[in-house]
Formats: C-alpha cells, sequence, structure tokens
C-alpha cells in the first residue's frame, strides 16, 4: 500500500511539478463545465500550462475572492476569472489588481470594463425569472405579478443573496429602491415563505425544472441548462423599476502579485478575445458577447435576442462603492439573525 | 468406527421416574437425539468427546437454547433446576458473597456469616468481596459450583464440566461438599465431565455422546464392566477390548469372557522364564500401568492395561503371561 | 471588509438531531449484537458484515448525489428533509456503534444472564434483576457508542451540505466562505467544540476507568452459535439491510443505472485519470502514515496509547474544524506559510482526520490478532505466506479502509488541495450541483470503483510476494 501511494503521489508530484515549473495558476469562478474547455484551448494554442482552481458551487465566487485576499502574504495566483464583478472590484479597491490594457481590453466596451483598467468585463448573462411553463403556462410580466403578489411564496426560490449574481441582483435593487425598501421586501418574501435553496443558482434551477417551485431567479445559464435537459421552462428578464436588465458580466484580472504576467496577459487577451466570447455564446451557457463579433449571425438565436438586453443594462460599473459594503453588512447580519430564530 | 448400538436401558421406566423427556431432537448438526430419559433420583454424568454435542444437550435442559426440531419436556419434579454453565456465568459486578446472597433470595436470606461458610466449603472465604474479573479460572468455577448449591430447594443441578479448573488435589473434596448436600437436600445432579474417575465415583446413570448422536444412556455400572463397544467403554478409562479370538490367543488361563470388555483390574501379568509374550515397553500411570507385549511366535504386538502394586517388577525385555482373574 | 461574527446558528438543533441518531443507533447496534450475526459461522457472518460497513464507505458525495433529487423535493418540508439527513447519517454511523461496543463487550454473559433468569423471585423482580445485571455489567461501551455517533454526526459536514439541511458546520463553511478569517471562523465554532470537548472528555474519562480492570476480550473471540429466538436476528437482518440498501446499493444502482451512456463521453474528461491518481497518492500516504502512528502507540504502554487519544481528539470534531485548524496554521504563520501551496497541508490533514478510525481499527486488529499462533509460527520460522494469513491480510484490510476514507474525503481536500493538484471528489462535488448527468455518473462511477481496483491490486501484489518469498 506504501509502494503504491509512493507511486501514485510521485505521478502526481511530477506531472504537478512539471505542470508548476511554468505554470499559469488561474482562480476561476466561471463553472468549470465550460471554464475547462476554455482554458485548455488555451494551453494548446499557446503552449502555456495552466493550474486552475475552482471553487465550490454554493459559494461561488465569494469564496475566492475571500481567499485571495487572505493570501495577501502568501500569494500563489496569477489571474482571476470571476463570473460577476462585485468580487472582482473589491480585489481592485483591495490594490491587489495590475492593470492591464491589451488588444483584448481595448476591444471591450467602456460600460464594461475598469476605468482603471484592472479589470475587463466579458461573456455575461442576465438575472432572469426561471418558469415552471406546466404551472405556470402564460407567463408574463402581469403573471408575474400575480404570482409574486399571492400570500404564500413558498413556490417562489431564489439562492442565497450572499453569494453570486443574487448578491449583485440585491446590489441593484439597494442601489435603485434604496436600503430601506430592499430591506423591507427582503423580510416580506421571507415572512411569506419564499424557499431559498442551498446550492446556489443551478438548485434553484432544479427546483423549478422539477416543479417542486414554479418561479424561480436565476441566471441565463441555469436557465438554459434546463432547457437543454428537456426541463418545461420558461424565461423572463429581471427588470428593474426603470426597466433595466441586471446584466452580469465575467471579469478577468492579473494579480499585481504574478510572476508571470507575459503569460498572463497572454491569457487575458484570449479570454477577452472574439474567439473566446463566441465559443461561450455557443456553449451551453450561452453567454452574451460584450464586444463586436466579426458575424452576429453565428452567435445563437437566443443569444442574439439577449445582446439586444445589453442596451438597456444596469450601469454595473457605475455602481458607488459603498452600495455593495452596506447590502453585504446588512446581509451577514440578516442572515445570522434569521438563522438564530429558525 | 464401529457401528453406532444405543443401549436405554431404561426405556420401560415408569413415566414419573424421569426429570427430562427428549423426543426426535434436532438442533442443527450439533446434536440428533430420537429418544432420552434423564432419570429421577440419579447422579447422571454425560460422558462425551470434545464437540460431542455435551454442552449443548445441557443447554436444551436447562433452555437456554431451543431445538430446531423435537420436544425436551421437563417433568414438573424437575422444578426448580439450577445451571452451572461451563463458563461459570457469573454476575460481573457482584461480589463472591453477593452471589449467594442473590441466589438465596428475600425468602431464604442468610447472615454474612452463613453465606462466608458456603464460601469457605469451597475455599473462597477470603475472597468473599472479591469480584469475578479479580478471579481466577479456579476460583470462577468453584464460586459457580457453590452459588449452585446455595440455590435454596433445588430438584435438580445441571451443571456443565463443573469444576474443570480447579486442580486434581481439592476437587476431591469439592465434590464430597456436593455430594453431601445433594444428598442431604435429595437433588439430583445432571453434569458433564471428560474424568472418568469422577463418573465413576460420583454417577449412577451415563450418557454417551458421539459426533453429535447419542451412543448410550444406562447405569454405570454397566458401562464400565459391559459396555457394548470399545469406544464407549474408554469413556470410562483404559479397557482391554478382547474378543473371543484375541482372548484365547492372548490370556493364558483360556477363561471364558461374557464379554470383551476387560478393565485393568482383571488382568494380571506374571513374570516367567518360560512364558510367551516380550515386554517391549512399559508405562506406569499410578491408578494403573501399559505394558506393550510382544509375541515373538506370530511377530504381533499388542498393549495391555493393568493393575500392579508397583512398577518394579516388569521391565523390557521380560517374559510374561497374561492372566484374565475372575 | 467587515468581520461581525455571526452567532452560530442550528447549534442546537443539530446537536438535537445527533444525539437522536445516537441513541437511535445504540438501539440498533444492541439488536445486531444481541442476535449476534456478525458472529455466526459461515456466509451469514461476511454477509452481515458487508451489509453493516458498506454504508460506511459510500462516500458522503455518492450517497448525497443519490439523494440530492429527492432532498430538492423536500425543500419545502423542512422536517421531511432532516428525516431523510438523519436517516442517511444513521446508516453511517450505525458501523460505529457496533464496533465500539464489540470492542468492549458487556463482562455479563449469555449464560449469567440466564442464571439470573433462573432465580427464585417473581416475574417482576427478575425482570428489575436482570435488567440491573445488564446495566451494571455492560460497562462504558453504550456511552463509548453513544458519545462516538454523537460526536461524527455533530460534526458532520458533507453531506448536510449536499442535502441542503441547515448545520453548524454548514453555517460555519458558508461565514468562512463568505468573508470570514479562518482564526474568526475557528473562534466562531467554539460553542460546537467545547460540546464535542466535553462528549469526547467523558468518553475517555470513562475508558480511563474502565482500563484499570481486567481487559475483556472483545466478543468476536467467543465461537458462540447464533442464539435467541428468531425475531431478534430477523429484526437485526432487517436493520442491516435497510443501512446497506438505504446506505449503499441504492446509490451505487442509481449511480450504475445513470453511467452507462456517460461511459463513452468520459475521454472528454481526460483530466479524470490525473484527479484519481492524486486522490489515491495523498490517500495512500496519509492512509499509510496514520496506520503507522496508530500501530506505534499502540505497541507503547497504556500512557503511549492515551497520547494517541488526546492527539486524536481534535479529529473527532469533524473534517471541517480540522481543515480549517490546519489551513489557519498553514496561513497565519511566517514558517509554515512557505509550504502553504504544497501537499504538505492537505497530507496532515488527512493523516490527522484518519487517526481516529485508525487507532479503532488498530485496537480491534490487536484484540482479534491470533498472538499465540504468530508466536507459534515465528518460533518455527514459518514461511511469509503463512504471515500474511495470519496477520498480513488483516493489516493489509485496516490499510485499505483508511486509504477509502481519506480518498472519498471532500472538506479537507476542497479547503487544502494546492493548486494544480485537484483530488478527484472536489471537481466531481462542483459538478454535483449542476444535477444529476450521464456523463457525471460515470465520472463518479469510475472515481468511486478506482479505490477498489487499487486494493485488489494491492492485495494481489503482496499476496504473491508473499507466496514468492516462501518458495525461496
Amino acid at each position: 500500500m506504501l509502494l503504491l501511494g509512493l507511486c501514485g503521489l510521485a505521478f502526481a508530484w511530477t506531472t504537478f511539478r512539471r505542470a508548476r515549473a511554468d505554470a499559469l495558476v488561474v482562480y476561476c469562478a466561471h463553472d468549470a463545465v465550460f471554464a475547462e474547455k476554455i482554458l485548455r484551448d488555451f494551453e494548446r494554442a499557446t503552449g502555456v500550462p495552466v493550474a486552475v482552481r475552482f471553487d465550490t458551487e454554493a459559494t461561488k465566487s465569494l469564496g475566492l475572492v475571500e481567499l485571495l485576499l487572505r493570501e495577501t502574504a502568501t500569494p500563489r495566483c496569477d489571474v482571476f476569472w470571476n463570473n460577476e464583478w462585485l468580487g472582482t472590484r473589491r480585489l481592485a479597491d483591495a490594490n491587489l489588481l495590475l492593470p492591464y490594457r491589451g488588444p483584448g481590453h481595448a476591444r471591450i466596451p467602456a460600460e464594461w470594463k475598469d476605468a482603471a483598467a484592472r479589470w475587463t468585463g466579458f461573456a455575461a448573462r442576465l438575472r432572469v425569472w426561471i418558469v415552471n411553463t406546466r404551472a405556470l403556462p402564460a407567463f408574463n410580466d402581469a403573471a408575474l405579478e400575480r404570482a409574486l403578489a399571492a400570500p404564500n411564496l413558498t413556490r417562489v426560490a431564489l439562492a442565497k443573496p450572499l453569494f453570486g449574481t443574487t448578491f449583485t441582483h440585491y446590489t441593484a435593487l439597494w442601489d435603485r429602491w434604496g436600503p430601506e425598501r430592499t430591506r423591507a421586501w427582503h423580510r416580506d418574501w421571507r415572512a411569506r415563505g419564499v424557499t431559498e435553496a442551498a446550492g446556489g443558482n443551478a438548485a434553484v434551477k432544479t427546483l423549478v425544472a422539477s416543479g417542486v417551485c414554479d418561479l424561480g431567479l436565476t441566471d441565463t445559464d441555469d436557465f438554459f441548462e434546463a432547457q437543454d435537459d428537456g426541463a418545461p421552462v420558461a424565461m423572463l428578464p429581471v427588470r428593474l423599476a426603470d426597466g433595466a436588465t441586471i446584466v452580469i458580466p465575467n471579469t478577468v484580472a492579473i494579480l499585481r502579485s504574478t510572476r508571470r504576467l507575459a503569460a498572463a496577459q497572454r491569457l487575458v487577451d484570449f479570454l477577452l478575445s472574439a474567439e473566446t466570447e463566441l465559443a461561450l455564446a455557443k456553449s451551453g451557457s450561452r453567454q452574451i458577447p460584450l464586444g463586436p463579433v466579426a458575424d452576429a449571425n453565428a452567435l445563437p438565436p437566443e443569444v442574439q435576442t439577449l445582446r439586444g438586453e445589453l442596451t438597456r443594462a444596469y450601469p454595473l460599473a457605475q455602481q458607488p462603492d459603498a452600495v455593495a459594503e452596506a447590502c453585504l453588512t446588512w446581509l451577514k447580519a440578516e442572515s445570522g439573525l434569521a438563522q438564530a430564530r429558525r | 468406527m464401529s457401528p453406532y448400538s444405543v443401549r436405554i436401558v431404561e426405556k420401560n421406566a415408569p413415566p414419573s421416574a424421569w426429570l427430562w423427556r427428549l423426543q426426535e431432537i434436532r438442533l442443527g448438526d450439533r446434536l440428533r437425539i430420537p429418544a432420552l430419559d434423564f432419570p429421577a433420583d440419579q447422579v447422571t454424568a454425560v460422558l462425551g468427546h470434545s464437540g460431542a454435542g455435551k454442552t449443548s444437550l445441557l443447554n436444551l435442559l436447562v433452555g437456554f437454547e431451543k431445538p430446531d426440531a423435537g420436544t425436551v419436556t421437563p417433568h414438573p419434579r424437575a422444578q426448580p433446576f439450577f445451571w452451572v454453565p461451563q463458563n461459570a456465568g457469573l454476575w460481573p459486578h457482584l461480589t463472591a458473597r453477593e452471589h449467594l446472597r442473590l441466589v438465596r433470595g428475600k425468602a431464604h436470606a442468610e447472615c454474612d456469616a452463613a453465606l462466608d461458610a458456603r464460601l469457605a466449603a469451597f475455599d473462597l472465604a477470603e475472597r468473599a468481596r472479591a469480584r469475578p474479573a479479580t478471579l481466577s479460572s479456579g476460583e470462577c468455577a468453584r464460586l459457580a459450583v457453590a452459588r449452585a448449591l446455595a440455590f435454596p430447594n433445588a430438584a435438580v443441578l445441571v451443571m456443565d464440566e463443573p469444576l474443570a479448573h480447579v486442580d486434581s488435589a481439592r476437587s476431591g473434596s469439592y465434590w464430597r461438599t456436593m455430594r453431601g448436600h445433594l444428598q442431604a437436600q435429595g437433588t439430583a445432579l445432571i453434569f458433564s465431565t471428560h474424568s472418568p474417575e469422577i463418573v465413576l465415583a460420583e454417577a449412577t446413570h451415563a450418557v454417551c455422546l458421539q459426533a453429535s448422536r447419542l451412543r448410550f444412556a444406562g447405569d454405570v455400572p454397566t458401562l464400565y464392566q459391559s459396555a457394548p463397544d470399545e469406544e464407549l467403554a474408554n469413556f470410562l478409562g483404559p479397557v482391554n477390548w478382547l474378543p473371543a479370538a484375541e482372548a484365547a490367543r492372548w490370556l493364558s488361563n483360556q477363561p471364558t469372557l461374557e464379554t470383551p470388555c476387560v478393565r485393568p483390574e482383571k488382568i494380571s501379568l506374571e513374570v516367567a522364564d518360560d512364558a510367551r509374550f516380550v515386554v517391549t515397553a512399559t508405562r506406569f500411570f499410578g491408578s494403573h500401568a501399559e505394558a506393550e507385549l510382544h509375541d515373538p511366535a506370530t511377530g504381533e504386538t499388542r498393549r495391555f492395561f493393568h493393575r500392579p502394586a508397583n512398577n518394579a517388577g516388569l521391565r523390557p525385555g521380560s517374559r510374561v503371561r497374561i492372566q484374565c482373574l475372575r | 471588509m467587515p468581520t461581525a461574527p455571526l452567532p452560530i446558528p442550528s447549534l442546537w438543533p443539530t446537536a438535537g438531531r445527533a444525539l437522536l441518531v445516537a441513541l437511535v443507533s445504540l438501539g440498533a447496534a444492541r439488536c445486531i449484537i444481541q442476535a449476534r450475526l456478525l458472529e455466526a459461522n459461515g456466509g451469514r457472518r461476511q454477509v452481515a458484515w458487508i451489509c453493516l460497513l458498506a454504508p460506511f464507505f459510500a462516500p458522503a458525495l455518492l450517497v448525497g448525489y443519490a439523494f440530492a433529487p429527492l432532498a430538492q423535493m423536500l425543500v419545502r418540508a423542512p422536517t421531511a428533509q432532516t428525516a431523510l439527513y438523519a436517516w442517511l447519517l444513521w446508516t453511517r454511523l450505525l458501523p460505529v456503534a457496533v464496533i465500539a461496543l464489540l470492542l468492549a463487550p458487556s463482562a455479563l454473559t449469555p449464560q449469567g444472564e440466564h442464571c439470573a433468569h433462573l432465580l427464585p423471585h417473581r416475574a417482576a423482580q427478575k425482570r428489575i434483576v436482570a435488567w440491573r445485571l445488564r446495566w451494571r455489567a455492560a460497562g462504558p461501551a453504550p456511552f463509548v457508542a453513544l458519545a462516538s455517533v454523537f460526536l461524527l454526526a455533530f460534526g458532520e459536514f458533507e453531506l448536510a451540505s449536499l442535502v441542503g439541511v441547515k448545520t453548524w458546520t454548514v453555517a460555519i463553511f458558508n461565514a468562512q466562505a463568505g468573508g470570514l478569517a479562518p482564526g474568526a471562523a475557528l473562534r466562531l465554532a467554539a460553542a460546537p467544540a467545547l460540546l464535542q470537548a466535553a462528549a469526547l472528555g467523558s468518553v475517555l474519562g470513562l475508558l480511563a476507568l474502565q482500563s484499570k480492570s481486567n481487559e475483556r476480550r472483545p466478543i468476536l473471540h467467543q465461537a458462540e452459535k447464533p442464539s435467541g429466538k428468531k425475531s431478534a436476528r430477523l429484526s437485526a437482518w432487517l436493520l442491516l439491510g435497510a443501512s446497506a440498501i438505504i446506505g449503499a446499493a441504492l446509490p451505487v444502482a442509481l449511480l450504475a443505472f445513470g453511467a452507462w451512456r456517460g461511459l463513452a463521453r468520459l475521454t472528454e474528461h481526460p483530466a479524470l485519470a490525473q484527479e484519481i491518481a492524486t486522490s489515491a497518492g495523498f490517500a495512500a500516504l496519509a492512509a499509510c502514515c496514520a496506520g503507522w502512528l496508530a500501530a506505534a502507540f499502540w505497541q507503547r504502554r497504556a500512557r503511549c496509547r492515551w497520547c494517541g487519544f488526546v492527539l486524536a481528539a481534535p479529529a473527532m470534531g469533524g473534517t471541517l474544524l480540522l481543515a480549517l485548524g490546519v489551513l489557519t496554521l498553514f496561513q497565519a504563520t511566517l514558517t509554515l506559510g512557505q509550504l502553504y501551496d504544497s501537499p504538505l497541508p492537505l497530507l496532515l490533514a488527512l493523516t490527522w482526520m484518519l487517526l481516529p478510525p485508525a487507532l479503532l481499527f488498530t485496537a480491534l486488529r490487536q484484540a482479534t490478532r491470533p498472538a499465540e499462533a504468530l508466536h507459534v509460527a515465528q518460533l518455527a520460522g514459518s514461511p511469509p505466506a503463512l504471515f500474511w494469513q495470519l496477520e498480513g491480510r488483516t493489516r493489509a484490510g485496516v490499510v485499505f479502509a483508511l486509504f477509502c476514507l481519506a480518498y472519498f474525503d471532500l472538506t479537507c481536500s476542497s479547503l487544502l488541495a494546492p493548486t494544480g493538484l485537484p483530488p478527484v471528489f472536489v471537481r466531481l462535488y462542483n459538478l454535483a450541483h449542476y444535477g444529476h448527468s450521464a456523463v457525471l455518473s460515470a465520472m463518479l462511477l469510475l472515481a468511486y470503483l478506482a479505490p477498489g481496483c487499487v486494493g485488489l491490486l494491492g492485495a494481489f501484489v503482496c499476496q504473491h510476494v508473499a507466496l514468492l518469498r516462501s518458495d525461496r
């Protein structure tokens, strides 16, 4: 057994050391199913080996952001590929990110990237309502309003607001509604028994697709996964009071502590390229390109439709820093209080 | 192996003369008994090699195990009974004295002095406050027997190899104590043992098991003097098994034997220069001796058990003649 | 970043649930032991042991993956969801209760119990006498079993996270991922840690008292045939069967059913083989280290054995606290910080995690070791093949069992694995949150069967080495 163990570890260690000698360390919050293929394509195209660390689905992105903040003294990450932007902004505010204006950065419109070029957005998704069409066949804004006005919201699902795109959604509400209204809305929904799914947006998708819940808040990539599985689902973009949609881009940034700057820059440019955005648009996640694409017809029809929502997007990049901080502080306190009462 | 034969001596005894009646018993592969009665007012010894089924049989009597088939019927006169299992079955948190006190119960309670006297009969008085975990195997065995004797008004005691771990120097006195108690109380005893001496000294009735089957059930003298076959005879110690042809060949005084079963005390070896047989080896066991004899005329060699006063006269190379005493 | 400490949610519900699981496990364990299925002769004994141990060795990810759809359907019925989780927990922890009772059996033999039944008392008094006898003779084993199951149930994290049940471990993990530094998370876990320390301390104290009395050989040495009522044996078989089916057979069957369509697509995931090798490498090293440590402690005097138990105590608080502790250690100290991204943190955590079961298996192995037969073999200069038969197979089995426990670990691996050496179940755990898919089922099946192949290969090699050495 010792012999086998040593053999196994020797195999892994030699692979590890060979890879780590010049491997680019990437922390990736994007769904591993889709991200891995992109990163392997980069390896094949450039010959630069990549060592990836993914995060758990339930705590997505926030766990990696916290890890990067904690590893300030012992950094190991070169490039951070986040599936949303708030956490990346926190890292920028903590002066952990290195500005980079490469060809990829130039390609992306200004509203989707940091003014100081510390991070750049790409391949976005929308916050949407996912609905089970067997429970709610004719679903439109009016039907949504009726459903949400019901005294019992147990058949409505959303993910924990502390993490990921649900948290981004909350910050948008906090910004547009103000703290009081947001707090009231949150407490009202909980009082009416809204179902909080522990497994993130994917769990919301599963609850609605399986018919356990009729309606839920999730992202477009989760919706398309359910649709591709043949589930009876439809979607409706989430709109704020002024009709704005909540568009959440992936973001990529280079860590200031990187020791492989050239390779990191190559990866950033690769991820921000039209080819990568097209690949992500064609993948099961149907991510929406933010930069120009050579042939819009090459995009899947549903992505072409969603692309039209970009012009009505809530301006995330202009959200004041204090909004997210205040919202998070309140959510943490609220979550502890709610659980203590349970 | 000789064909099995079952000899049931008391099958025509009146129904009330039995304590337990077993019929068509089957207990897995461990025991098969077509019919067996344990007689009342007797001391019954259960004999057999290891794995023959002795413990299983006693477990059936006391209700510790249930047969897979057949019936075990206790007679009312077998109640109440108590049991000494092979592993003593002591109660680990009770002291030796507390064992006896619990068995006596409130109705037959005795003072500490009386309980200690019971313990003293088995040399356990100084261990009255000891718990089983601190007792030796022999002390545990003695305590188990003392506990059984303390059981008030027992009609029957069932003991599985009682005092097996006790040194032979002292076991005689313990058996005397048991005998006295049983006679005074009118209690029957059923016990299993490997010791022929104990059976001969204490038992009046014997049940022999072999390979999970019943081989013999009858009185001890019959088993000792007229065992149906050599294997059964060996249960009660060494035996010279001499069918007629063998007897004619080896015995010089040509007796007419009623049974091939000739015990050592019936054999005498006379040293004589003109005797036919030559001694090739001898061993002295105290209660009996073993001599290996060779017949130069036929080339045969055979072992004889006899009971000399001492081992002085017989040496390898001596010539002897064999006589069967009446 | 604000790091205001959170109150520990779900602490007392978790404790209550853990206590309930422990009590039910103890009752079921007593039922199984009294039916003596695990000591029967022949094939029934092996079947009983397989049924008992199978759920313990079915990884939490496998069970969670299989039951996640059902758990999600119960999301609006929290009581039913909690009951499902408790049931799954019970199947996994029943073997712990059984083995704890087997290691320190009651000194009251069945014969002693029957003698009490023969006493000349009234029926009611006989029952009281019998109950008192059983209670006084039971010794610390029931408390050890109760506390062991309680500790493991209380500190459980992976299954709770997969099934979606709120426990203090899940709350701590989320708080840590949500911004609470590991050190602060550990401080937050002080209350549950105190509860666990109390349970563990009481167990160690009882064991200390017990060790002063004569050593009892465990029940496994008694070649007693199954006895007792048929209904008792039937109940025991039902318990074992239910545990094995729910805890192991059903998840594996669901996995296999969904996996066959995805087997062909495994070539799309070339990294899977490397991840399996990584997990196997870490697991094998950790198992060898823990096994060696446990044997080293056990061969020393009683005082050293107690040191072993004390060293293993923190691991009884669950893998989450252990992993957070090791993470804090390597992030907070300058010297160890250099080794933060090396395999050492994970190896240390896995070895530590394996120490309690390693000590338990070593105790069991020592108790059932044929000491006299081994000594005779040594005196006779017997060939290695004989030693392999007498002792080597059991030792290999213990190491293999530890290997499986480390191989299937999720919590330590997800928190401590170095970048570029991802253990297989971390990635599969992430993918499992997307729900069932054929290729994921195939990946899980392959990852699950890998230890079996390693074990078979190892046994084959060891056996043939022993035979070859014997032939020389």
